[in-house]
């Protein structure tokens, strides 16, 4: 009987949280993120006295066969392929190096090590491409560069100086690993680990303050001119902090991403179980990083459109209608591509789990469910008008949407897919293990219930969406995700509580796995890959015919913007040519023969063993 | 091998996947406003071609004459035959101006409009002796009347009198003369000379902004009347909506004559300080 009290009691409160969201925020607090102002400088007025350069195209030099936005664009995309990857490896190879102390488990450390070694040759090869970029900038763009490190001159020494302890700490903590391997030592280790993401983590945000003043500048006046002498003002502009933070999430999921592919080649070229059960839980792990990572992107996204809204309406509206509107389409098709091939992963993973056929039939449910919310995700929201119709009706489209096209049904079925994704992953989780607590059925009602009713809120959110004025379709999508992420929260907290002397109903048996699996490791490192050039692309596109935002004025030839097609076939070019370079990578990595390898590379031998994607 | 092979051709074919299906939608370019043309010496097509965009409001930067003189709207005059209807003014028993020319009598309705008045086009109740047209002068140079009044003569076949700028003449224009390309209008650093700029005068009143159009809602009390248009939406939201977005909403009893292309000119700083101000107008 008090049992069932307290079940109740735990429910109401439960549900309680999922509706606490919906108390209306008031309106001080929407005005408050919108209406920062855009020009505010304090003290130190500038004693600085020079403005953007207004060009002409004849300023432009020309390279005879060399398209300069395209080679440009090119070397600056895979530059930061490179960058994103160099700084989320060391990101996951210190989390994943911790886990191992912690854990004891002896494979953590040698994954962690693993993934350094191959990537040792991408970090040269970000350092290569970013040479290549600065000098394609400064030979073909040479008056805009200048302005730009004008503006940031003392930020550029710091960037240098981070490169170079970037460059020192990575090496120690890479031929430091074995001699540094154990007890006081280790601590010592994971410290140069903590050091190296530090430098990595300041290249990112000063690399973060100069893009973000092309697209935000603030502290110069409308020619251009500094108004202060305080760097500060330039480096935290409104795109700043938005920036880091999507930056740092979307580099974690990348590297993962990458990672995961390159476990997933192992994987299919291994020859012994050993090899094969060692690659099978790497390519779990870093998927399962990739995964972790991806989930909040959407989010991080947000705030940046948010602030792109707050700075400039203009640039919101170019982002979201007109050409621009039909990449996000494109960017919702691969999202929903991730999504399933991450969700096929985990399923073919309970194939390894004994105990998982309890869930099989669940699953034919769950691919219904996601499959319907990505066919929603991917109704158009635009009828795309040409830029002469979208001046007449002031760049708005709210007359053409589609019911299903609008922001309250995207956000309903991106949330639909998180959560069924994380019921995969749930699942998934708790395949092998059998509770023993006397609660096992009241809690398993309290998640299931849970879990209802926080995705009918969703839903009727989503419903409700549609009948009030746009500032609360905004507002109702803050209360969807949090019941999304409520759910995750308190599932996996009522599990782990759950199934603290669970019996086991059989280990995993890493390795067996389908080879056919292993493709929607490449699939996702793929598209992550493509995703990341196309999502750049519109980030930078945005600012149209300006090198700084309604500063400076690009007056080269290429200032137009490109058809979508044309786009594209830059991004998979930049995509190409960064796996190729990441073959070869983890080709180099390959021919070194590490000793301290604790199982001998056989395949290595056999020359099957090219490299990876 | 054989699996290299393989995990490459499956690469291959998604990202060829990726990269066509965007290909099968619309390919649209979208090209740069151009930069603006050494004045200096012009061509008379050119200079016509300037009168035209001066009209239309793409330069000049108080919104065209259309503003006014779209006859769709009968805020103001139709403009046509006007090399023949400006001779015909000169005739007028009413005409006290100083004019002798139909040119002359062009480029003084723009620089004192009030010199006469069309009939039943005066400000309401000055018994047409006071125009509501803009002061132009203000944002025309010399020169770029001349183009108006080419534009005008030119426009229904009538003889172009006035003469494109040469050389350094350009309208006195110095620097852009010396083949500057023209940086965009500086921007506007207080509401007062926001509204000038973007001449929302022409239609607005608004006390401490200076302005006193009577075509259009008066603004001067807008941060609060502004909160009621709209149920749900701030004032500053439903300003930031009127202004990029005219049409969004239409104040009951008016015409729907706001011009929508504001967003694309104006800076986003000269935006949130002329929203911000408007919100303020309790
Ligand atoms: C704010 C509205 C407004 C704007 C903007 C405006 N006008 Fe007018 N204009 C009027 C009105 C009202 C009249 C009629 C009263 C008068 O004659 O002054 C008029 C009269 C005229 C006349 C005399 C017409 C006739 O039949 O005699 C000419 C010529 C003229 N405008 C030219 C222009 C040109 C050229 C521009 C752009 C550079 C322009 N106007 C911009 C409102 C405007
Ligand atoms: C051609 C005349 C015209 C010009 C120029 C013009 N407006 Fe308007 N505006 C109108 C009319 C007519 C309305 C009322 C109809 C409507 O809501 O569209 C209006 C409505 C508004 C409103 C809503 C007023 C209310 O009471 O709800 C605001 C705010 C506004 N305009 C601001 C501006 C600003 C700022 C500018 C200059 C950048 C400007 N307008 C230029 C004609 C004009």
């Amino acid at each position: 009987m008090r049992k069932k009290g307290l079940v109740t009691g735990v429910l109401i409160f439960l549900i309680f949280l999922l509706l606490i969201p919906l108390i209306p925020l008031s309106n001080e607090t929407v005005l408050a993120q919108e209406g920062h102002s855009v020009t505010s400088v304090e003290e130190a007025p500038s004693k600085a006295t020079f403005e953007a350069p207004k060009l002409k195209p004849g300023d432009y030099p020309q390279l005879g066969w060399v398209k300069s936005r395209e080679a440009v664009w090119v070397a600056a995309q895979v530059h930061l392929f490179f960058g994103a990857f160099v700084l989320a490896v060391p990101i996951f190879v210190l989390v994943i190096e911790g886990l191992g102390i912690f854990t004891k488990d002896e494979r953590y450390d040698h994954i962690a090590h693993e993934i350094m070694k191959v990537s040792m040759t991408a970090f040269s090869l970000t350092a290569l491409t970013g040479g290549l970029l600065t000098f394609a900038l400064l030979t073909l763009y040479p008056d805009f560069i200048k302005y730009l490190m004008r503006i940031f001159q003392p930020t550029v020494i710091f960037y240098i100086l981070a490169f170079i302890g970037e460059a020192i700490v990575c090496y120690t903590y890479y031929y430091s690993w074995d001699a540094l391997r154990y007890g006081t030592k280790k601590w010592i280790h994971l410290t140069l680990g903590l050091l190296l993401n530090t430098f990595g983590m300041t290249i990112l945000f000063i690399a973060d303050a100069w893009t973000g003043f092309m697209m935000t500048p603030v502290g110069v006046d409308a020619a251009g001119a500094p108004i202060t002498d305080n760097i500060w003002v330039f480096i935290r502009n409104p795109f700043w902090i938005p920036l880091n933070l999507h930056r740092f999430i979307a580099n974690i999921a990348f590297g993962g991403a990458i990672v995961g592919a390159y476990a997933g080649y192992k994987f299919l070229s291994s020859t012994t179980p050993e090899e094969k059960a060692r690659y099978d839980w790497m390519g779990y792990t870093s998927n399962f990083i990739a995964i972790a990572a991806l989930l909040p992107l959407p989010f991080a996204g947000y705030i940046l459109m948010a602030e792109i809204y707050a700075y400039s309406q203009q640039m919101g509206i170019t982002a979201m209608g007109g050409i621009f509107a039909w990449l996000f389409i494109v960017q919702a098709t691969l999202i929903g591509s991730v999504f399933l091939g991450a969700n096929y992963y985990l399923w073919c993973g309970m194939g390894r789990i004994s105990g998982a056929e309890r869930y099989t039939p669940v699953i034919k449910y769950i691919a219904g469910v996601i499959v319907l919310a990505f066919l929603v995700w991917l109704t158009p929201h635009t009828i795309v008008m040409t830029a002469i119709e979208m001046k007449k009706i002031g760049g708005s489209h709210a007359a053409l949407l589609s019911p299903l096209g609008i922001m309250p049904a995207k956000n309903t079925a991106a949330n639909t897919m998180i959560l069924f994704t994380f019921l995969s992953f749930f699942l998934y989780r708790r395949a092998n293990k059998m509770p023993t607590v006397g609660w096992v059925g009241a809690g398993t009602v309290v998640m299931k219930v849970f879990f209802a009713v926080a995705w009918v809120n969703i839903i009727f959110l989503g419903i409700y969406g549609y009948l009030v004025p746009t500032a609360f379709k905004v507002r109702a999508s803050v209360p969807q995700v949090l019941s999304t992420l409520s759910v995750a929260l308190i599932l996996l907290i009522l599990d782990v509580i759950m199934h603290r002397k669970a019996r086991t109903l059989g280990p995993i048996q890493w390795g067996k796995m389908s080879p056919r699996s292993q493709y929607a490791l490449f699939l996702l490192a793929i598209s992550f890959t493509w995703l990341m050039a196309l999502m750049g692309y519109i980030r930078s596109g945005i600012r149209q015919h300006w090198h700084v935002y309604t500063i400076m004025r690009d007056a080269s030839p290429d200032a137009y913007t490109p058809p979508i097609g044309h786009a594209v076939l830059v991004a998979t070019t930049a995509t190409v040519i960064f796996m190729v370079l990441v073959i070869f990578c983890f080709w180099i990595a390959q021919l070194s023969t590490v000793k301290q390898e604790p199982l001998p590379e056989i395949a290595g031998a056999s020359g099957s063993r090219e490299e990876e994607r | 091998m054989k699996t290299f092979i393989k995990v490459i051709v499956f690469s291959a074919v998604i990202l060829s996947v990726y990269t066509i299906f965007p290909m099968t939608l619309p390919q649209q370019r979208s090209e740069p406003p151009p930069l603006e043309e050494k004045v200096g010496a012009l061509t008379m097509d050119k200079f016509i071609d300037i009168g035209k965009d001066i009209f239309e409001g793409k330069r000049g930067g108080f919104g065209g004459c259309i503003l006014c003189h779209d006859p769709k709207l009968r805020r103001a005059p139709e403009l046509v035959n006007m090399h023949a209807t400006s001779e015909d003014r000169l005739k007028d028993p009413r005409y006290k101006g100083k004019a002798k020319k139909g040119e002359e009598y062009l480029r003084e309705s723009m620089m004192e409009p009030s010199a006469f008045v069309v009939a039943g086009f005066g400000v309401a109740g000055s018994n047409d002796t006071k125009s509501p047209m803009l002061e132009i002068k203000k944002y025309l140079k010399p020169w770029e009347i001349n183009a108006a009044i080419a534009f005008l003569q030119s426009k229904d076949g009538g003889e172009v009198t006035v003469q494109p700028p040469t050389g350094d003449e350009g309208g006195g224009e110095k620097e852009a003369g010396a083949g500057a390309v023209a940086a965009p209008p500086a921007p506007a650093r207080t509401p007062q000379e926001f509204f000038q700029k973007y001449g929302c005068g022409a239609c607005h009143k608004h006390e401490k902004g200076g302005i006193a159009g009577a075509l259009a809602p008066d603004l001067t009390h807008i941060g609060s009347s502004g909160a009621k248009r709209r149920p749900g939406m701030s004032a500053r939201d439903y300003i930031r909506e009127s202004i990029l977005n005219p049409t969004a909403f239409i104040v009951p009893g008016m015409p729907p004559i706001m011009p929508p292309g504001f967003g694309d000119r104006m800076t986003a700083g000269e935006f949130e300080m002329a929203v911000a101000f408007l919100a303020d107008s309790k």
